[in-house]
């Protein structure tokens, strides 16, 4: 049997990409919001964080690098889960898995974003 | 009467096998990726309870027991998931075969565990105290 798949949408090798690159970027992000988490106040109300997030020094930085790390986050747990699901689920039931995952996934982005946006405007 | 089963296909317990240390850890990566991704939204869940419930604050779930298991298990989670991350970012880029036995050696898997298990205090620490 010929396992070499000629088909380049087929072989996987831009979702390994994606997964290095979000990978990549993670790895130096998560420190980084460890380091701004331990900043913040222990118990604070909701405007004293958004204030506190807003006014803290690297505060335009947090908010860049986080809303890259977010679009990234979803990228690379699309890969990851999509490769356990290709891996572990029945084969006939792949593709609506795959599909249910992929709509939380987008379901997640839009509520994200509509946090953001209450927390922030 | 016992038959033997021959030709046909037959169950055997995934307890009957003795995986390596590494595929161990490996499994445990994406283990621990779907805890992650649980965790995300159980964290916007409460984000939204939060903003839209008019009982539920944010101070007033801050120190709730249940929220405090949601840190601990996120941040345990995440570190694992970060530190094999990181060891399978080295496996991919060192390919020449002495650092690449190195990085999969059993002395770093054992390693990678005692760091993992540090930081897990660590946030125990940070979060319940």
């Amino acid at each position: 049997m010929d396992l070499n798949i000629e088909n380049a949408s087929l072989s996987g090798r831009k979702a390994h990409i994606w997964q290095r690159i979000s990978a990549i970027y993670l790895m130096f992000y998560i420190p980084f919001l460890a380091a701004i988490i331990l900043q913040l106040p222990a118990s604070p109300t909701l405007s004293e964080l958004s204030n506190k997030l807003s006014t803290m020094t690297l505060s335009t930085a947090f908010a860049l690098t986080s809303l890259i790390a977010l679009i990234l986050m979803v990228v690379h747990a699309w890969v990851g889960v999509r490769d356990i699901l290709i891996d572990y689920a029945p084969r006939v039931h792949v593709t609506l898995w795959l599909t249910i995952y992929r709509s939380i996934l987008a379901l997640v982005l839009i509520n994200c974003s509509l946090i953001t946006l209450s927390l922030f405007s | 009467m016992y038959s033997h089963p021959g030709n046909r296909p037959r169950f055997i317990s995934i307890k009957e096998f003795h995986f390596p240390i590494n595929a161990l850890l490996s499994a445990a990566h994406r283990i621990t990726g779907v805890v992650l991704i649980v965790s995300l939204i159980a964290y916007i869940a409460l984000a939204n309870l939060i903003l839209l419930h008019p009982l539920v604050t944010l101070e007033s779930v801050t120190s709730h027991w249940l929220v405090l298991l949601l840190h601990t298990g996120f941040w345990a989670a995440l570190s694992y998931h970060w530190l094999s991350g990181l060891r399978h970012l080295l496996a991919e880029h060192f390919l020449e075969p002495k650092l690449y036995e190195m990085i999969n050696s059993k002395n770093v898997s054992f390693a990678l565990i005692a760091v993992w298990i540090f930081t897990t205090i660590t946030v125990i620490y940070q979060v319940w105290s």
